[in-house]
């Protein structure tokens, strides 16, 4: 634990602080630049700043998160001295609202700054170029934006306020009968491929080539390389880090990959659909779990104390006597704990019929959250996908605690296919997530995905033994995996070899899945925790 | 047994919103009660006080997953040769004209919650099968509360419909900054500064339960930190020990709770 006072150039622990004054998930990491900024999901600190400074900027960036500054219409037309008073005001603002909620001993510090400026340097700034999508969960100063609150453009070098100028490069990259693989895979990462671009909040730029606009703005001031590996590297890493495989050197890269949680936005044209399958129902039900008492048998390991009195009483007064006076536990209650994991990404939506694949497994996903989560068990579902190591996303469907409802049902619905696959660094954060938050005895990790892995870095045989290793560590952990595909495509050996030797199978359709899912659960059940030990796996 | 001392002693209870005078009312009409709302929010001292208010015995039952509806109902015992029937405490809240309070009670099993069916609408009355079929029915004063903290139980055991419909519900929350102030007051010693910063740090934490925290800070993890200051712990020290440990076992929350407390300890 850090003491307070201390110099770190972490701030990871601020999270909850940010977290608390945003009102959402919002975590903290360290800028590059020289005064604290947030995208939106995340907020950057300078590094080297007190315990105390960091609290006070971090509280202040939020703040403006709370507020929904970084969302307003006129935001994108402000600069210099008019975008440093829009800061402080909206900072004052947010201040104000949180009244009840801030510490007093920094709401004094607030309360110090002389309300018609100058910006106190530490408040940070918005940069108005490098905002996200709003999150659906906000209120009113959300508009349905991006997929998610992804992080898709590019750290560039800081600037205040670049002219906007088109770049050579991604007007050609961005015409629109460009089909060579180069201009494809550029296109994807800059995310201007697939993901329908609709962004939010009085934005009057057409729809296409507006994200080559916005990178295109600093291309001028930057030379060709530097500016290609800046398009091509990362956005900065922020979330939990998790090592990878590397097969080539037969070590792990520790802490490389860096996963973190967002809610999708809603889309536009998503509607909430119920995904009742009976017959998996049926199925599903059949899986009994853990142990339970049972009352009044005829046999078993312990006297039935209600009912002995009942026996001894029915003797006294000269009645035939109830000899049921026995309890048992048997395997009849519910324990399991499940983590659904949704493949968004490119690939999956490249297989042979765009598209319908990947409807499909979201299909797929939506039977077995809903089922599960009638039944009664703990059921988590996240789609995912990744844009390099540093930003590996989960997209909530439903965690653990929450219900398959409405709300669900539409984040499900609003999961559009984007990205890029990193699949060990997300079965590494999910297998986390089931053994800490799902709180029962089995658990299960199924990941709907051709399995057909490719992200910066991360291809071929890299990308399958990574994922294997990724897949044996959740094995070894006790908790069961299962994968599954609908349809079969060109690169099957991908799917059969990341699954070979654990519970696996491709499905015709969804409708396959009731006929399959309990011999995948059982195979994929026998390894975890439960089962191991014979006895003592007593009802808590 | 009320002892003269303690008769003076009312639980104490600031009320939120309406509540007191809806389960009065409910009281009268002879409804039953069900009390929905987060655990720590005052659920069961809503109910302490309302017995003490109205001048009616209080039974309490904290249900769980083994008990039976003899368990409630009363059983036979044997005394020497013969046997003695000994009454539970629903019944003996019927007999008596009190209050039964079941805690929790989607913790108990289908099998015993059907118990209550018959007491609920308006025949007002138990029936006791194993005391020979009898019925007893529910004095002036019975009246039936039942609590549970919505969203924290699985589909499963959610209520019953029928057995929901015959109820009218309280829904109770944690109360607002100024209330939550007043009550850490008039639970504990504690002064108006530490007080206050006691309630933010509770509104915030709550805030922080959207990004992911199962649980969220009570008014009774507060009013236990409010309790372990008066009794002269550090402001930090006691939060850590009544807010932020029974929160989370969790390190990196942990490790994120104890800066955020930082914030909020001067």
């Amino acid at each position: 634990m850090i003491k307070p006072g201390e110099h770190g150039s972490d701030y990871s622990d601020f999270g909850v602080l940010a977290s608390a004054v945003a009102g959402r998930s919002v975590q903290v990491g360290v800028a590059t630049q020289s005064r604290a900024w947030s995208d939106g999901s995340a907020i950057w600190l300078p590094a080297g700043l007190s315990r105390r400074d960091a609290a006070l900027t971090v509280t202040a960036q939020a703040g403006l998160l709370h507020a929904g500054s970084h969302y307003t219409p006129e935001l994108r037309r402000l600069s210099g001295a008019r975008l440093e008073q829009y800061v402080l005001r909206e900072v004052l603002r947010a201040v104000h609202e949180l009244g009840d909620v801030l510490p007093p001993g920094l709401l004094v510090r607030f309360d110090q700054i002389p309300p018609n400026g100058p910006t106190p340097d530490w408040l940070g700034t918005i940069r108005p170029r490098a905002v996200n999508a709003p999150p659906s969960t906000t209120g009113s100063a959300a508009q349905a934006g991006d997929e998610t609150a992804s992080s898709d453009l590019p750290e560039l070098t800081d600037e205040d306020e670049a002219t906007s100028q088109s770049s050579k490069i991604l007007e050609k990259l961005s015409a629109p009968a460009l089909q060579n693989p180069l201009a494809t895979a550029l296109q994807k990462m800059l995310g201007a491929g697939r993901a329908a671009s609709d962004r939010s909040g009085g934005d009057e730029l057409p729809v296409r080539g507006h994200r080559a606009g916005q990178v295109g703005a600093n291309g001028k001031r930057i030379t060709a390389p530097a500016f290609l590996k800046n398009l091509l590297g990362s956005p900065p890493p922020i979330g939990t880090r998790y090592p990878e495989w590397d097969c080539h050197r037969h070590a792990y890269r520790p802490d490389w990959c860096a996963v973190s949680q967002l809610d999708p936005a809603t889309a536009p044209d998503a509607s909430a659909k119920p995904y009742t399958d009976p017959a998996l129902r049926r199925e599903l039900l059949r899986l009994g779990l853990r142990r339970e008492r049972h009352r009044r048998r005829l046999d078993g390991d312990d006297l039935d104390l209600s009912a002995v009195i009942d026996f001894q009483l029915d003797r006294a007064i000269g009645r035939t006597p109830d000899p049921r006076v026995f309890e048992t536990r048997l395997h009849t209650a519910r324990d399991l704990g499940v983590i659904v994991l949704l493949d968004t990404t490119g690939s999956s939506a490249e297989t042979a019929d765009v598209g319908t694949t990947f409807e499909q497994h979201r299909e797929l996903a939506g039977r077995l959250t809903q089922t599960l989560s009638e039944i009664g068990d703990r059921v988590a579902t996240y789609g995912f996908y990744s844009r390099g190591r540093g930003s590996v996303r989960l997209l909530r469907v439903a965690n653990f605690d929450d219900r398959f409802d409405q709300g669900a049902a539409l984040r499900l619905a609003s999961l559009k296919s984007a990205g890029f696959t990193r699949l060990g660094a997300v079965i590494r954060h999910a297998a986390d997530q089931v053994q800490t938050r799902a709180g029962t005895t089995n658990q299960l990790l199924i990941v709907i995905s051709d399995a057909f892995a490719y992200d910066d870095g991360y291809e071929d045989r890299y990308a399958r033994h990574d994922t294997r290793r990724a897949l044996r560590e959740a094995h070894e952990r006790g908790i069961g995996c299962v994968g599954l595909r609908v349809g079969r495509a060109a690169d099957d050996d991908a799917f059969e070899a990341v699954w070979r030797g654990l519970p696996h199978r491709e499905l015709h359709d969804p409708d396959d899945l009731a006929r399959h899912v309990r011999r995948l659960f059982n195979a994929a059940l026998a390894h975890t925790t439960s089962s191991t030990p014979a006895i003592g796996m007593e009802a808590s | 047994m009320t002892s003269a001392l303690n008769a003076h002693i009312r639980p104490y209870y600031r009320e939120v919103g309406t509540e007191v005078a809806v389960f009065e009312t409910a009281w009268r009409a002879q409804l039953a009660v069900m009390l929905k709302g987060p655990t720590g929010c005052g659920k069961t001292r809503l109910v302490e006080h309302m017995a003490d208010r109205l001048g009616v015995p209080l039974y309490t039952v904290s249900c769980h997953e083994d008990m039976t509806a003899a368990d409630l109902l009363g059983r036979h015992l044997l005394v020497g040769g013969d046997t003695q029937w000994v009454d539970g405490p629903l019944t003996r809240a019927v007999r008596d004209g009190g209050i039964c309070y079941l805690d929790e009670v989607v913790e108990a099993r289908q099998d015993a919650i059907v118990a209550i069916h018959s007491l609920t609408d308006h025949r007002r009355e138990l029936s006791l099968e194993r005391l020979g079929g009898i019925s007893v029915s529910a004095a002036a004063g019975f009246q039936l509360v039942i609590s549970y903290n919505p969203g924290y139980q699985s589909i499963l055991k959610d209520l019953k419909p029928s057995t929901r419909q015959r109820m009218i519900a309280i829904e109770l929350d944690f109360p607002e900054p100024d209330v939550e102030r007043d009550i850490l007051r008039g639970e504990t010693a504690v002064d108006a500064d530490v007080a206050d910063r006691l309630v933010r740090l509770g509104q915030a934490v709550r805030r922080a339960k959207n990004a992911g925290l199962r649980e969220a800070a009570s008014t009774r993890t507060l009013i236990a930190a409010a309790a372990l200051i008066t009794s002269g712990l550090g402001f930090r020290d006691a939060v850590i020990a009544a807010v932020a440990g029974p929160l989370t076992d969790d390190p990196e929350w942990r490790a994120g709770l104890l800066t955020m407390i930082d914030s909020y300890a001067s």
